[in-house]
């Protein structure tokens, strides 16, 4: 497959959000002011990206020639979570106006399953390393693509007359399923 | 501070929203007259249809339209307990537009169904009349499309036009190489502008839309500036595929007088509640919708692209009126903007043209001289001239082929091997079919016709 | 029988407190994967609060979440070993959402939430009364999905050669309405679980905020 359909895949058509639902909770719980999505999305990016290309290189220098495949979601998890406790540290002590936008999200990354989810995906599509870089890029991308214009609709929603049951969570819901449906025509 | 917005249409006035739907209900009624004409009038007269037939157009623009009353009157009376449930704002519009995007062949369960999850999903549960994000009539025509799009039988022809069309659908394709077969299939271009090809409900009338708009834009009704650039990305975009291609201006006219697009802009792109404001808004909303138009008609498999283009674009209005609302006074923001617009388009239009011109191997000798659904008309060079065959197709294998003319001089050994019939039974494995002695040039040259044949059907 | 209907929502892991989202969303294409599904996190969930809950008194601070990733993983691990050694058609099915359980908010928040606070006896009973209302929530929406998106319904058919039984019914006769391949689509999930919010919410009553 060539990278310009991988980019695209990750990007619309399989979107991770809309389709594949990984990182749904934070997509929801930060979508309501588009200044915290936009930041949650950058974090985001930063810890796929980042995590992708050391697991990477751990999978297939370490633990697929060890024969120790199956332990490899654990292995993961736990590097991101040492490596987001690190980065945090390190963009606390280097650039406060960083730590400000980003940091309270990197710990709560940890536990999203749309860092673990895209780990998993590039192993499990074998890619190649400069695939498996497009896929995330693709994949974040498409990510912030979404938060972005999620949020804005839903802090326009804020002030409109729906009737009180349906506020909040279930016309987040409805939003997201009609952008669903018209990211599911994305087909090059 | 942080600014809140106004949902539009901005002059909230009653009266004047009343007076903006009753023009565009107006400017409706002649394309509504011209469906009952061509899908109902016409087929009856010609004795292919009954009674039902030729009211089914009305029906089923009435249908969509009373279960959008209804629905909405139902629930504002007995969820919300409104005092005066319809308030006179014209309930009955996502039904009846919803209802012009369908094809006459839409069962009526089917247009119950839509119009339903167009006012519903698409209008009341975002807040009503004003507050929703979705064209409300493309929300519904979307969910059908989604969930039943391969059930309606006949497709988009109603019971005349399926007896006495053999063309295929004007935008199945690109057409790049034989768009002019298409054109006369229908009859010529006058077909296309008056309205007499398949089409959907609303969409056919061309002319008819045309002066619809002008009628609509100059009493002011609709945002003109959005169907003007709309029609105009896809123009200007088209021409310079075309020309990458060697097509002349025919091309991006062909483009602009098919599929569901003129209606689309005119009456889609232009609801004052799901569009921009401010004026730069409307341009680039304009400017997205063309290019996005363009990009599914040639490179998505699904051959329109009008609905899901606005749909798209309905997302970015609340981030396109942001735009729109910070440059009003700053006019190098907005040229810059424009200009990237621009680069954009023909920069677009280029990457397409030059996709679509690439051929996977062309077999020079091999020339495809009209294409229907199931049926080819190929022609192959053999060995005394061109062998001309007509090639039918059945779920995805051919079935038969009848040679049309051939000036092969031993023509009479083929026809002796019934090397058609081999060539038929075998056609997947054509390499390992021999060649009829004292005919290898002939046999080779029909081999060759089933295979470039076969391979254009798969694509 | 209102109010108690009310409690029951408002407890109910995802209705009431929006979490593991992810999976009911993802997977709750056919009855039998959405009940598959809740039993494996019921089963993670019953572990993973009796050891947390355990060694509740010895862990320091500081290391808590990695060693309770850890534990939740390693749980994790071996169930997707059984569970793909011996029924490899849920690979496609539920493919990467098993290992992605050990980062579902679920999990990891009882653990951290309740399980390190409470004792054993109480844990183990959060983690089965958690697991039941989950699974309840997964097979509900499974439900609703496989029937409208395609007149079916399963029990029981990629752990066939498991158990020996085949059981997928058909619902209603052949008819052009259902199947509706929105709503097995990821669209029609998102639409479904926004109509089930709003329903729950006019049923337990929203407050105005």
């Amino acid at each position: 497959m060539s990278l310009i359909s991988i980019f695209l895949i990750g990007l619309l058509t399989e979107n991770i959000v809309l389709t594949k639902f990984l990182g749904i909770c934070p997509v929801i719980g930060t979508s309501r002011n588009r200044k915290t999505a936009i930041n949650m999305s950058l974090a985001v990016t930063l810890i796929v990206i980042l995590s992708s290309i050391i697991t990477y290189f751990i999978y297939y220098y370490l633990l697929k020639p060890l024969n120790l495949i199956f332990i490899q979601s654990v292995v993961f998890v736990l590097i991101i979570a040492i490596f987001v406790q690190i980065l945090e540290r390190l963009i606390k002590k280097h650039n406060q106006t960083l730590h400000k936008t980003l940091g309270i999200f990197l710990p709560l990354i940890t536990t999203n399953c749309a860092v673990l989810g895209i780990i998993l995906l590039n192993i499990a599509n074998e890619y190649s390393f400069v695939e498996m870089l497009i896929y995330a890029f693709g994949s974040t991308l498409g990510f912030t693509l979404v938060m972005y214009v999620f949020s804005s609709m839903r802090e326009r929603l804020e002030t409109a007359p729906i009737p009180k049951h349906f506020k909040n969570l279930p016309i987040a819901f409805i939003t997201a399923a009609i952008m669903s449906m018209i990211f599911s025509r994305f087909i090059f | 501070m942080k600014l809140v917005y106004e949902k539009g249409p901005y002059l909230k006035d009653s009266e004047r929203t009343n007076k903006i739907m009753k023009r565009v209900l107006l400017a409706l009624v002649p394309i509504i007259l011209f469906s009952f004409y061509k899908n109902g009038i016409l087929p009856f007269y010609k004795g292919y249809t009954n009674i039902y037939g030729l009211f089914q157009p009305l029906i089923l623009i009435l249908t969509a339209g009373l279960t959008s009353l209804g629905t909405e009157f139902l629930y504002n009376k007995y969820l919300l307990k409104i005092k005066n449930p319809l308030q006179g704002k014209y309930a009955f519009f996502p039904g009846l537009f919803f209802s012009l995007l369908m094809s006459i062949n839409t069962p009526l369960w089917m247009i119950v169904m839509g119009a339903f999850f167009a006012t519903v999903v698409g209008k009341l549960l975002f807040g009503g009349f004003g507050h929703n994000i979705f064209n409300p009539a493309l929300v519904g025509a979307l969910f059908i499309t989604v969930s039943y799009g391969a059930l309606i039988p006949g497709g988009y022809l109603n019971a005349f036009e399926l007896d006495t069309i053999t063309g295929p659908t004007a935008l199945a394709t690109n057409y790049i190489d034989s768009f002019p077969k298409v054109i006369e299939a229908f009859g010529g271009i006058g077909n296309y502008i008056f309205g007499f090809i398949p089409g959907t409900l609303g969409e056919t009338p061309k002319l008819l839309i045309i002066m619809s708009f002008i009628f609509l834009a100059v009493t002011k009704t609709i945002k003109y500036l959005i169907p003007l650039t709309y029609v105009g990305v896809v123009f200007i975009t088209t021409f310079v595929i075309g020309s990458v291609n060697g097509l002349d201006i025919t091309f991006p006219l062909f483009q602009i007088f098919t599929g569901g697009l003129l209606l689309g802009a005119v009456f889609m792109a232009t609801d004052p509640v799901t569009t921009p404001t401010t004026r730069l808004g409307q341009v680039l909303f304009g400017i997205g919708l063309g290019l996005l138009t363009v990009i599914f008609r040639f490179l998505t498999p699904y051959p329109e692209g009008v609905l899901t283009s606005i749909l798209t674009m309905n997302m970015l209005v609340i981030l396109i009126d942001e735009l729109g609302d910070q440059s009003q006074r700053k006019i190098i923001l907005k040229t810059i903007t424009l200009i990237i617009g621009l680069g954009l388009i023909i920069g677009t239009g280029f990457l397409i043209g030059n996709k679509i011109k690439s051929p996977v191997e062309v077999d020079n000798n091999y020339q495809i001289i009209e294409k229907a659904n199931q049926k080819y008309q190929v022609s192959q060079k053999g060995f005394g001239g061109l062998i001309k065959a007509e090639i039918i197709f059945e779920k995805d294998l051919i079935k038969e082929i009848n040679i049309m003319s051939q000036n092969e001089s031993l023509w009479q050994n083929i026809e002796k091997e019934d090397y058609l019939q081999k060539l038929i039974d075998q056609q997947d494995n054509l390499e390992a079919l021999d060649t009829v002695s004292g005919t290898t040039i002939t046999s080779q040259a029909l081999k060759d016709l089933i295979k470039n044949t076969k391979d254009d059907y798969k694509e | 029988m209102r109010k108690k209907i009310s409690l029951f929502i408002k407890q109910n892991p995802v209705f009431g407190m929006t979490l593991g989202l992810c999976p009911l969303l993802a997977i709750t294409t056919t009855f039998e994967n959405s009940y598959l599904m809740g039993i494996s996190l019921l089963f993670i969930l019953i572990l993973s609060n009796s050891i947390v809950s355990l060694i509740r008194k010895w862990v320091p601070n500081k290391i808590r979440i990695p060693i309770y990733i850890t534990i939740i993983g390693i749980f994790v691990t071996i169930l997707e070993y059984l569970l793909f050694t011996y029924v490899p058609q849920l690979k496609s099915s539920l493919g990467i959402y098993i290992p992605l359980i050990i980062v579902n908010c679920l999990v990891l928040g009882r653990a951290l939430g309740y399980a390190s606070r409470h004792n054993l006896k109480d844990s183990i009973k959060d983690a089965l009364k958690m697991g039941l209302g989950y699974t309840f929530s997964l097979s509900l929406v499974g439900i609703i999905r496989e029937v409208l998106g395609s007149n079916t319904l399963t029990l029981m058919e990629n752990t066939t050669n498991v158990t020996g039984y085949l059981a997928k019914y058909q619902v209603f006769p052949t008819n052009s309405i259902i199947p509706n391949q929105f709503f097995a689509s990821p669209a029609g999930v998102l639409l479904i679980v926004g109509l089930l919010f709003g329903l729950l919410n006019m049923i337990k009553g929203v407050e105005e905020k």
